[in-house]
C-alpha cells in the first residue's frame, strides 16, 4: 500500500502524540506510516547500521526509508515523546547525514512536551508554530482560529466515534481484535471516513460474547494484530489501555478561548502518554479502564527491548490486585507471530486462566 | 613486572571523596540535607544553595565497584522488575528498594531531602518516581526535548555558539526550569538564590573544566600514555561531582600539575607502549583492573576514557553575561552527546584522532539502550578513521555476564590479528 489515503497533501507520522487537528487545520492529512507496508528486511547498508535491539517498531519505518517506501509522502514528523518517534529520529536524521537514504520525504521532530505548567504551554506552543511553519512549507495552509475550530470539530467525530467503539468493546459486542483493527485504520484515513467505518462496523456488531472471559491488554505498545487473536482465543479483549491501545486518545479539546492552546493542552495533558507526569496518573488511567470493562484476568507483555514499561510492573500488580482483577503474565512476546499461539496459552495456564 | 606507580593525587581524590560521603551521613543524622541526582542535571544549583548532591551513576559505580550489584540484580528480579531494565542508573533504586544499609558500601545513603532527573530517557522519570515512592522525597525532572537539527561538531560550536547550537526554545524551557528547581530549593532549604555568588561559582566552575581541558592535552599529545585510565577517571569524576569547589579546584590544579611532571619526566603507564585504546562508554566498575590487562602481554595501553576530554567538551561554556541561561547550555543536551549520533560519532573520532588511537574497545550495554544507540554508526566512523573497533558487549555495573578472560582472549586475539602480537 503507498502511502495516499486522501487527495490533497498528506503527512505521514511516526510515534503517539500529535494532534492529527494541526494537520487537518491546514488542510493536510497526517498518516501514520505504522499503517503502511514496510519491507520485511532493512535493506544493507542501513541494517549493518542498526543494533539489534534497537525496537521492531523503529526498525520498520527505516525500512522504510531506507527502502523509499514513503517516497508517496511529502513528509514524516517524528514524534519525539514516545520512545519509536524518537530513537527513529536519530537514526534517520544520521542515515540522512551520510545520505544513505533518499533526500525525501522532509523530517520535522515534533517536540511536544507532555506536561503541564507556564513554560512547557510556551515551549509547546512555540513547537505548535514551528510545524506549522514546516506544514505550510508541505502545501498547506497556515492556520487560522476558524480552520483549527473546524478540524477539532472534525476531529470530535472520529472521538465520537472511537469512544463508541470503546464502549461496543467493553460490551463485548464487537471482539478486541475487530476493534483494534478498526482503531488502527484511523492512521490512514480522514475522521469522517474514519468515523464511518467504525459506525458501519459498529451497525452490523450485534452479539454480545457474554459468558466469555473479559481480558484486559496492558505493558507495553502493541501494533501487531496477531496478539490480540492469539489473546481472544481465551475469551474477550474489552480493554487495552497499553500506549498505543484504544483508550489512549486524548481528551477532546475544551474550546474556551485560543484553539491552538487548547489543542496543545489536551495532547500535553493525556494521562496515556509515556513520557507523561506524574507517573502514578498513568498507571491510574490503566487500572481504571481495567476495571471500567470489568475485566476479569489483564494480560501483561512487554516488548523485547523494554526499557521503561517494565519499571511499572509490580505497582500495576498492586493496583490491579488491589481492584481484584488477576493478573496473566505473558513476558516478553516472541518475535515470530507463529509462537504467538502456545506462548499465550503456556501463560494462560500457569496463571490459572486457561480457557 | 610493569613498576607503575599512581599519581600521589589519586589516592587524595578517593580519600576525600570516602571522607566527604562519612561527614554526609553525619551532617544529615545532624539535619542537614542532600540531593540525590542524574549525572546530566545541574548539579550547580543544589552547590550553589549549600545541598551536598549525590550522584546517582557515581553510587552506582561504587556499589559496582564493591562487588554488590550481582545481588542487587538479582533482588531486581525477586521484587518483579524484568531482567532486560537498564541497570546504571537503576542499581542505587534496587539497593534502596532492598532496605538493608548495612550492606551498601559505606554504610548505605540516608534518605534525600529531594531527588533530580532529567527525562533524557524514557526510564529516568519512572525510576525516580520509585525513588520518591520509597523514601517520601519529592522529584524534580527536567524535561529533555529533542534536538531537531543535530550538529555534528558540538564541542566546537558550543563552547561560544550555544545558543544557536542548542535552540533558544529549548534553552527558554531549561532556563525556566532550572529557576523552578531554585524555587524548589529555597523552598526546603529556607536559603534564598543568590544571583551575584553564582555568577561567580559558575566562573570557578570554568577555570576548572580549563585546567582538566589543559591536562586533556597533556595526555593525547605525550609520546607515551602518562596515568591509566583507572586513575584519570577519580582525578577528574570526583572534583567534578564538587565542581568550583575549592577543594575541586585545588585537585585540578595538582592533577595537572602531577602529570605535567610526569610528561617532563617520560614516565608512562607502559614503557614499551606500541598499541595506543580508547575505552568508549562508561567505566567498566566492576573490573576496572580490565584497564591495564593488556600493558605487559601486547604492550597495549588504554589512554582515553571519555570523562577526561568530556570534562572540558562537555562542561565548558562560555557566559554570555546570564549564568543560569550558560547553565542551561551546558544540560540541554549533556547525555546525548555521549551517546547519539551525529555527536558520538564525530566527536570520537576527532578523539581518536588527537590521541593517535590504533584500537578501540566499545562498551555496548544492549540493557542500557540509550548507552548503546548509535554504536553502530560510531564504529563505521572510527574504522574509517583507521582505528580497529572492539566491540564489548557487556554492562557497565552488572558483572553476571563478564567472563574476564574470555575477554582477555577475544581482544588479545583482535591485537594479535591486526600484527599487535605479544610484546
Amino acid at each position: 500500500m503507498r502511502a495516499v489515503a486522501e487527495p490533497g497533501t498528506s503527512v505521514g507520522f511516526i510515534g503517539a502524540g500529535l494532534p492529527s487537528a494541526l494537520a487537518l487545520a491546514g488542510g493536510i492529512v497526517a498518516i501514520d506510516v505504522e499503517c503502511l507496508e514496510a519491507p520485511s528486511d532493512m535493506p544493507a547498508p542501513t541494517g549493518e547500521l542498526v543494533e539489534p535491539f534497537v525496537d521492531a517498531r523503529v526498525r520498520r519505518v527505516l525500512s522504510q526509508l531506507a527502502s523509499d517506501q514513503l517516497a508517496g509522502i511529502q513528509a514524516l514528523v517524528f514524534c519525539r515523546d514516545d520512545p519509536v518517534g524518537h530513537i527513529a529520529y536519530i537514526y534517520a536524521q544520521e542515515l540522512r547525514r551520510q545520505e544513505l537514504i533518499s533526500a525525501t520525504p522532509s523530517f520535522f521532530l515534533w517536540n511536544l512536551v507532555h506536561r503541564s505548567g507556564a513554560s512547557v504551554r510556551t515551549f509547546n506552543e512555540v513547537q505548535a508554530r514551528r510545524l506549522e511553519d514546516f506544514l505550510v512549507g508541505c502545501g498547506g495552509a497556515r492556520w487560522s482560529a476558524a480552520a483549527l475550530v473546524g478540524a477539532i470539530e472534525r476531529e470530535g467525530a472520529r472521538s465520537t466515534a472511537r469512544r463508541a467503539l470503546i464502549d461496543a468493546t467493553r460490551l463485548a459486542r464487537i471482539s478486541g481484535s475487530e476493534a483494534f483493527l478498526l482503531w488502527r485504520a484511523g492512521g490512514r484515513l480522514a475522521p469522517e471516513a474514519h468515523a464511518e467505518r467504525i459506525e458501519a462496523a459498529l451497525r452490523g456488531a450485534s452479539n454480545p460474547a457474554n459468558g466469555a472471559m473479559r481480558i484486559g491488554l496492558i505493558g507495553s505498545p502493541v501494533v501487531d494484530p496477531h496478539l490480540y487473536r492469539a489473546l481472544e482465543r481465551h475469551g474477550r479483549i474489552v480493554a487495552d489501555p497499553h500506549p498505543a491501545g484504544l483508550a489512549v486518545m486524548p481528551s477532546v479539546p475544551v474550546l474556551e478561548g485560543d484553539p491552538l492552546s487548547a489543542i496543545l493542552k489536551a495532547e500535553a495533558e493525556n494521562p496515556f502518554a509515556l513520557r507523561g507526569l506524574p507517573v502514578a496518573r498513568n498507571h491510574a488511567a490503566i487500572v481504571a479502564a481495567c476495571v471500567a470493562a470489568g475485566c476479569d484476568t489483564v494480560a501483561l507483555q512487554f516488548d523485547p527491548n523494554d526499557d521503561h514499561v517494565g519499571w511499572d510492573a509490580p505497582a500495576l500488580r498492586r493496583a490491579l490486585r488491589d481492584a481484584g482483577i488477576s493478573l496473566v503474565e505473558l513476558g516478553f512476546v516472541p518475535a515470530e507471530p507463529a509462537a504467538l499461539d502456545g506462548w499465550v496459552d503456556d501463560a494462560m495456564t500457569a496463571s490459572g486462566s486457561f480457557a | 613486572m610493569n613498576q607503575y606507580q599512581p599519581l600521589a593525587c589519586t589516592a587524595e581524590a578517593g580519600a576525600y571523596q570516602k571522607s566527604w560521603t562519612a561527614e554526609l551521613r553525619s551532617a544529615i543524622s545532624s539535619g542537614a540535607q542532600y540531593a540525590f541526582a542524574n549525572a546530566d542535571t545541574p548539579h550547580e544549583i543544589f552547590h550553589a544553595m549549600g545541598m551536598p548532591v549525590v550522584t546517582n551513576q557515581w553510587w552506582s559505580a561504587v556499589i559496582a565497584a564493591k562487588q554488590l550489584s550481582t545481588y542487587y540484580f538479582d533482588r531486581m528480579a525477586e521484587m518483579g522488575f524484568h531482567d532486560r531494565l537498564a541497570r546504571y542508573s537503576s542499581l542505587p533504586l534496587i539497593a534502596e528498594l532492598d532496605g538493608d544499609r548495612e550492606r551498601q558500601p559505606w554504610g548505605g545513603l540516608p534518605r534525600p531531602a529531594i531527588l533530580c532527573a532529567r527525562q533524557s530517557t524514557e526510564d529516568h522519570q519512572r525510576i525516580f518516581d520509585l525513588w520518591a515512592a520509597a523514601t517520601g522525597a519529592p522529584q524534580f525532572l527536567f524535561s529533555a526535548p529533542g534536538a531537531p537539527d543535530p550538529q555534528p561538531d558540538w564541542w566546537i560550536r558550543a563552547r561560544h555558539d550555544w545558543e544557536a547550537l542548542f535552540g533558544s526554545d529549548r534553552l527558554d524551557l531549561m532556563v525556566a526550569e532550572i529557576r523552578d528547581l531554585i524555587a524548589k530549593v529555597e523552598e526546603l532549604t529556607g536559603r534564598d538564590f543568590d544571583g551575584a555568588a553564582f555568577s561567580l561559582y559558575m566562573d570557578a566552575i570554568h577555570r576548572q573544566e580549563m585546567l582538566f581541558e589543559e591536562a586533556n592535552a597533556l595526555v593525547a599529545s605525550a609520546e607515551r600514555c602518562p596515568i591509566r585510565i583507572a586513575e584519570q577517571i577519580p582525578n577528574v569524576m570526583i572534583p567534578q561531582w564538587h565542581r568550583g569547589s575549592p577543594w575541586a579546584l585545588s585537585h585540578a590544579r595538582r592533577f595537572l600539575d602531577e602529570l605535567a611532571d610526569r610528561v617532563e619526566r617520560g614516565i608512562a603507564v607502559c614503557p614499551g607502549e606500541r598499541v595506543r585504546m580508547m575505552w568508549i562508554g562508561a567505566g567498566l566498575w566492576f573490573d576496572t583492573g580490565f584497564y591495564a590487562a593488556f600493558e605487559e602481554s601486547h604492550g597495549a595501553a588504554f589512554v582515553w576514557s571519555m570523562y577526561l576530554p568530556f570534562a572540558a567538551d562537555g562542561y565548558i561554556r562560555h557566559d554570555k553575561g546570564d549564568p543560569l541561561r550558560t547553565l542551561a547550555a551546558r544540560f540541554a543536551t549533556m547525555n546525548e552527546h555521549l551517546h547519539q549520533p551525529p555527536w558520538v560519532n564525530e566527536w570520537l573520532v576527532h578523539q581518536a584522532r588527537t590521541y593517535r588511537i590504533d584500537v578501540a574497545l566499545m562498551l555496548v550495554p544492549r540493557h542500557d539502550r540509550y548507552s548503546g544507540y548509535g554504536s553502530r554508526f560510531a564504529r563505521q566512523a572510527l574504522e574509517a578513521a583507521g582505528v580497529r573497533v572492539i566491540e564489548i558487549w557487556s554492562d557497565m555495573v552488572d558483572p553476571r555476564e563478564w567472563d574476564r578472560r574470555a575477554m582477555y582472549e577475544l581482544v588479545s586475539g583482535e591485537l594479535e590479528r591486526n600484527g599487535y602480537g605479544p610484546a
